[in-house]
This record gives C-alpha cells, structure tokens and sequence, in this order.
C-alpha cells in the first residue's frame, strides 16, 4: 500500500513528539489503543485557564497513518479552544492525509485521543473546583473551631 | 449421509470408507473438523503440522489428474478449505480469533485502559533503551514481555475451556498489543506468536 507524501512527511518529521506532565493541572492525557492492530496513542494537552490548548505532545507506536494522524491533529488543536477542539472530525483527517479505507481507523484513534485528553482535561478541573469548594466550606468550621 | 459414488455412509473423513471417492466437506464444517482436529486452543504447533501435512498429501491435485470431475472438483474444494484453515490455525492469534467469531464474540470491542497503561509504560521503556542502544535492556524487555505472551496464551486456554469467551476476548486485545511489540522489540517481523506446551 502507498502512503500519501503527506503520511510520509508527518511520518518523517513527526510534530510534537514528546510527553507532558501528566500531574499538571492543566495537563490533559488521552491514552488510546486499536485492539484490532495493537497501536497505542497518548495525546496530551496542555490547556491555559482561558480554555485555549497552548501545547500539543503525543507518542504513538503503531504504523505510519497513525503517527501520521496524531501529528497532524497535536499541529491542528494548538490555538483553538478545547470546545474548537471537540469538533474535529476523523474525516477531516483522512481527507488532509488521503487515507486509504483500510487506514481510517488510525485516524479515528486521533480522534479518541484529543477527546480522551480533553474529558482527562476537564474530569481534572472538576476535581480541583470540588476540592476548592470542599476548602472553602473547611474554612468556616476552622474559623468555629477557635 | 450417504456417499455421492456408492450410496454407502462414507464416514467422518474426507474419503468414503466403503469405496475411497473424495466427499464434500460436511455442512457448517469449520477449519477444526477440516484438519481432522477437536475444537480447542491449546493444539500444539506440531500437532497442526502433522495433521495438515498428512491430510493434504491425500488431497494433492497431482493425485486426481485422472479422476472424474467431480473427484477433481471436491479435492480442489477440500484442498483450499485445509489450507484456509492451516493458515489460520497455525498462529495463536487467528487461531482464538476464529474461535471468538465461532462463538458469536469478535474481539473487536475497546481496550482497557489498565492494559493501555501497561503497554504504553513497555512501550516507552523499550524506546528509551533503543535510543539508549542498550541491547541488553532490550532483551530483558523482550524476554519479559514473552513471558507474558506464554501467560497469556494459557490463560486464552483456560477461558475456552471454561467457557468465558468474554474473558477470551479481552485477553486477545492482550495478545495483539504484545505481538506489536514483539515486532517492534526485534526490529523484524518475528512477531510469529508460538503455542505454549499444553
């Protein structure tokens, strides 16, 4: 089968490679996998308090459609907002990269992946406001307390 | 069941026993009853090879280039349904594919992220150690992830025979994560996954 010179060249020179830190708040990791091929995808998001992704990284051990996919998708989401980020659609990306039927669902694991880091995003943020408010609500019973 | 060429019942195998004529492949027979083999996962690999082998030395084309055409037609048919089915019973990995899709449960369905996590941490270790050129770590790496690759095999077996083709299905996610890295762990296409004695 031959690969697109797009795949090739976000294969090539793959953007954002790397790792976050996944302890970050504002860090979002989406960890994907294809039990049909066995590829493995983290995509990680770096998301600022005004909602817009500052850093895209991810790390994808599979074939060339699916390094190629995560590239391009980590290139698309910085900048936009997590709600832009939401909306894209794997089609968008077989189109850019003219993926062959057999190779959509590489791009359908990007897809999973931005949307995983996303929910890991925002499943942090609700955390945090929780124990924010659970703060809040200690400081009251402190203060009677004294 | 009686046989196409003497009327007489021609028995389980791919020759009748009374007059020896090729017979058609018995309805809903499947890749199992094709090599003459009892449906379950732990076969081990010398056991596919024989039975393959001796069946299709009987059903060569070369041996039936002077017998009727239905002969030739039903031992070119059988010929193609024992390699069909040698080829997907001789790897593990087709093989409990195929035993899922017989049992209605295709392994299709999402990983969990428990196993995500692991693959991912073996995955991010064994590249390290590759940019780290560090070839014995990679072979620990290899050597334990093998490892895991026989537990899994097992543990397929012990689901089939206990019925829990659910619990199959998960561990066959398992099996085709741990074939990826073995392939990406040898840098060749040795992913070939080998049957643990049973």
């Amino acid at each position: 089968m031959a690969y697109s010179n797009k795949v090739i060249d976000h294969y090539e020179n793959p953007r954002n490679v790397g790792s976050l830190d996944k302890d970050d708040p504002n860090v979002g990791t989406g960890l994907v996998g294809a039990p049909a091929c066995g590829d493995v995808m983290k995509l990680q998001l770096k998301i600022g308090d005004d909602g817009i992704i500052e850093d895209a990284k991810f790390k994808t051990f599979g074939c060339g459609s699916a390094i190629a996919s995560s590239s391009l998708i980590t290139e698309w989401v910085k900048g936009k907002t997590v709600d832009e980020a939401m909306t894209i659609k794997n089609s968008e990306i077989v189109e850019e990269l003219s993926l062959p039927p057999v190779k959509i669902h590489c791009s359908v694991l990007a897809e999973d992946a931005i949307k995983a880091a996303i929910a890991d995003f925002r499943k942090k943020q609700a955390a945090r406001a929780a124990t924010g408010q659970a703060a809040d609500a200690r400081q009251p019973r402190a203060a009677t307390g004294k | 069941m009686t046989c196409w060429s003497c009327g007489k019942p021609p028995g389980a195998g791919a020759f009748c026993e009374a007059c020896g004529k090729v017979q058609p492949a018995a309805p809903g027979s499947d890749h199992f009853a094709a090599l003459g083999l009892e449906r379950r996962f732990a076969i081990e690999a010398a056991e596919i090879e024989r039975r393959y082998r001796n069946v299709q030395r009987r059903l060569h084309p070369d041996r039936f280039v002077t017998k009727s055409v239905p002969e030739r037609r039903l031992s070119l048919q059988r010929a193609t349904a024992v390699n069909d089915a040698y080829r997907t019973l001789k790897d593990p990995l087709k093989r409990a594919e195929y035993m899922l899709a017989l049992e209605g449960m295709p392994a299709d369905g999402e990983a969990s992220p428990d196993l995500l996590a692991e693959i991912l941490e073996l995955r991010e270790e064994l590249d390290a150690a590759k940019s780290a050129g560090d070839a014995a770590r990679i072979g620990e790496l290899r050597a334990h992830v093998r490892r895991q690759q026989d537990d899994t095999m097992s543990a397929i077996a012990r689901a089939f025979e206990g019925s829990a083709p659910a619990q199959a299905a998960a561990l066959v996610h398992r099996l085709r994560f741990i074939a990826r890295f073995l392939e990406d762990a040898s840098g060749t296409v040795e992913a070939r996954v080998q049957c643990p004695r049973s």
